[in-house]
């Protein structure tokens, strides 16, 4: 993106210090008109709000997330000295929900990331380039598609062994392919556009057309497509743990959590479903922020 | 070399899934430095490819282009794709059809003319930030400090042309290549548009070339006109005489089908009938006859040279007979 700052200071050089109308940037007008929508506000203050707890869950969890007591096992929400209850080996519920965060948060975020930097360029250079690199991507991509998601995370961590890093790294090739192919189908569009002979005829060469305004037309269009997978991925990735293919015991996970805890529904149910309502928000917020973001982001609007 | 722009025996050849499209043959245009040629024809005849070509626009795996191009005393064929790239936009800078298409929607009107200047002159952001202001009030656009600022949906379309002729002028281009430049604007802002263009190229004595289908544009803004029919040249000369004289049935077609100021009320409007010719195969007799009140038998075997004299050239075998034949008064402002 072009620097705000620096047009700014060159109007003012060029005004002797005043500035006819101050200009404002691209995030800066996303941002401003993101704020006038509550819905993503409340999201983005709850998913803050999750974020910081998961960073700081060792300084302000009461308890450690592994230390449990076997005669306060499954005390129900609103016990003394543990607010939300304790789980099946008497762990405290907030502690494990807070240190759970870190390892959901982390396993909804990261794939989805490495999946948008991989499959964007894929994408890209398929819809630019055109001719066989499209066909070998793009039908490549297709391969993947002939699974439903789940399965396929399922099956290649199932392959590769259960464990935190084989899970991310499942997840992260689940989402390539449909990454890859938005960022393709927006390309092939973009590419036929007027600007780009525009710029090709103003002396731009290839590389610059896709790196300057081929990138930033797509980025857009990719990145508020991404931000919903990240709730997506979640979820997998919680049921990943659930079926044992992800993180390990004693680590707290929401997904985990519910495993574990889904013996208990029928002796403690509110204490049970905590992990999940945790999910369910969380993917919830990311869902509705990424529409709010697509709404902020549309220029012309 | 008098001529900036020097295109001789041009042709170009589109490769499809259903054939080759002979878009345009053996095109000679001569363009004097300071001047104005306008390409006139209908859609389909042959303009903008011809156009592209002299940047060499056209995708270059599915485009065959042959015969020799040369602008500012370089051989554009024989480029590579480098000093392609530094011609472009220097040199040679073109003026696009529809201006809303034509700039990047998510930058900023005034960045995307500093980055050709960037380019070009390889200046520092605030020199091509600099630049652009420079060129918005050259183009008359109000308040340029606060356009520069202005996504390109953020001006009306009058506004974003003339933001398109800062852009195409900010490196002082020898020639500039204006592709319908005024077709997307309504009629008082594609006078002013006009008005501008001429004033802006006495000012940087720039060549430019002129593609249109408005004859009343054509004789607005140039000193040479060319008329395009199904890929090729008909008639060539200088506007006046063109536009008093033609000599090409197709020519006179056209006047015969324009509005001029001052015209009877009483005189109908004649049309052309028919269709232009598809280009799936290469025409080697008169493209037009098909259409051309005209035509005898002679005119479906294979065309002769075109006739030439010191200024004028038009391609008809049947041109002494059909020439003069123009059935009313001049379109040209008296």
């Amino acid at each position: 993106m072009q620097t705000t700052p620096k047009s700014a200071n060159a109007l003012k050089a060029a005004d002797g210090g005043k500035i006819a109308t101050k200009s404002r940037g691209y995030w800066a007008t996303v941002w401003l008109s993101l704020s006038r929508d509550p819905i993503s506000i409340v999201c983005a203050s709850i998913l803050v709000l999750l974020v910081l707890i998961a960073i700081l869950a060792p300084a302000i969890a009461p308890y450690s997330p592994s230390q449990g007591a076997m005669v306060d096992r499954l005390l129900p929400i609103g016990s003394p000295g543990h607010p939300l209850g304790t789980d099946e080996l008497g762990r405290d519920m907030l502690t494990r929900l807070m240190y759970g965060g870190r390892m959901s948060l982390l396993m909804g975020i990261l794939p989805v990331f490495v999946a948008f930097a991989i499959g964007t360029s894929l994408g890209l250079m398929a819809g630019f380039f055109g001719g066989w690199v499209n066909t070998l991507v793009m039908r490549t991509t297709d391969v993947f598609f002939a699974f439903p998601a789940v399965l396929l995370a399922i099956a290649i961590s199932g392959a590769l062994g259960p464990g935190l890093g084989n899970s991310m790294f499942a997840l992260t090739l689940v989402f390539i392919p449909p990454i890859a192919r938005v960022a393709e189908s927006v390309t092939t569009r973009v590419r036929l556009l007027d600007f780009v002979d525009a710029a090709r005829a103003s002396g731009a060469n290839s590389l610059t057309i896709v790196r300057v305004h081929v990138f930033n037309n797509v980025m857009g269009v990719v990145f508020i497509y991404a931000t919903s997978l990240v709730s997506v991925c979640m979820i997998l990735a919680a049921g990943l743990s659930f079926l044992g293919l992800g993180v390990k015991p004693p680590t707290a996970e929401w997904g985990l959590m519910l495993n574990t805890l889904r013996q208990s529904i029928y002796v403690q149910p509110w204490v049970s479903v905590l992990p999940g309502f945790m999910i369910f928000t969380t993917s919830l917020c990311f869902n509705l922020l990424s529409d709010g973001l697509r709404g902020a982001m549309d220029l012309k609007r | 070399m008098d001529n900036i722009v020097e295109v001789r025996d041009l042709c170009v050849t589109f490769k499809t899934s259903e054939g080759s499209v002979y878009a345009v043959s053996n095109v000679n245009l001569d363009l004097a430095e300071g001047k104005t040629l306008a390409l006139l024809g209908e859609s389909g005849s042959g303009k903008s490819v011809t156009m592209k070509s002299l940047m060499r626009l056209h995708p270059p795996h599915k485009t065959q282009i042959t015969g020799s191009i040369h602008v500012a005393g370089r051989d554009v064929l024989a480029l590579g794709n480098r000093e392609l790239s530094d011609l472009r936009g220097k040199d040679i800078a073109m003026v696009f059809q529809e201006p809303m298409l034509a700039f990047d929607p998510v930058f900023k009107v005034g960045d995307q003319i500093a980055e050709v200047v960037m380019r070009h002159e390889g200046c520092s952001y605030e020199a091509g930030r600099d630049r652009a202001l420079e060129m918005m009030e050259c183009v008359h656009i109000p308040s340029p400090r606060k356009r520069l600022d202005a996504y390109p949906h953020e001006m009306s379309g009058g506004m974003r042309q003339r933001a398109m002729i800062a852009l195409a002028l900010a490196c002082r281009p020898t020639v500039l290549l204006a592709d319908e430049p005024t077709t997307a604007l309504d009629a008082t802002v594609q006078i002013q548009v006009l008005l501008l263009l001429r004033e802006l190229q006495r000012e940087f004595g720039m060549s430019m070339i002129f593609v249109t289908h408005d004859v009343g544009v054509a004789i607005e803004v140039a000193d040479e006109i060319a008329v395009m029919y199904g890929g090729r040249i008909v008639e060539q000369g200088p506007v006046d005489q063109v536009m008093t004289d033609p000599w090409h049935p197709y020519t006179q077609g056209l006047l015969g089908a324009t509005v001029y100021p001052n015209m009877d009320p009483a005189t109908r409007l004649v049309s052309i009938p028919g269709a232009p010719p598809q280009l799936y195969r290469q025409i080697t007799e008169c493209a037009f006859a098909p259409r051309c009140p005209h035509a005898t038998d002679e005119c479906h075997q294979p065309l002769p040279p075109p006739t030439q004299t010191d200024q004028r050239m038009a391609r008809c075998i049947r041109l002494p007979e059909v020439a003069g034949a123009l059935p009313r008064a001049s379109v040209l402002p008296q």
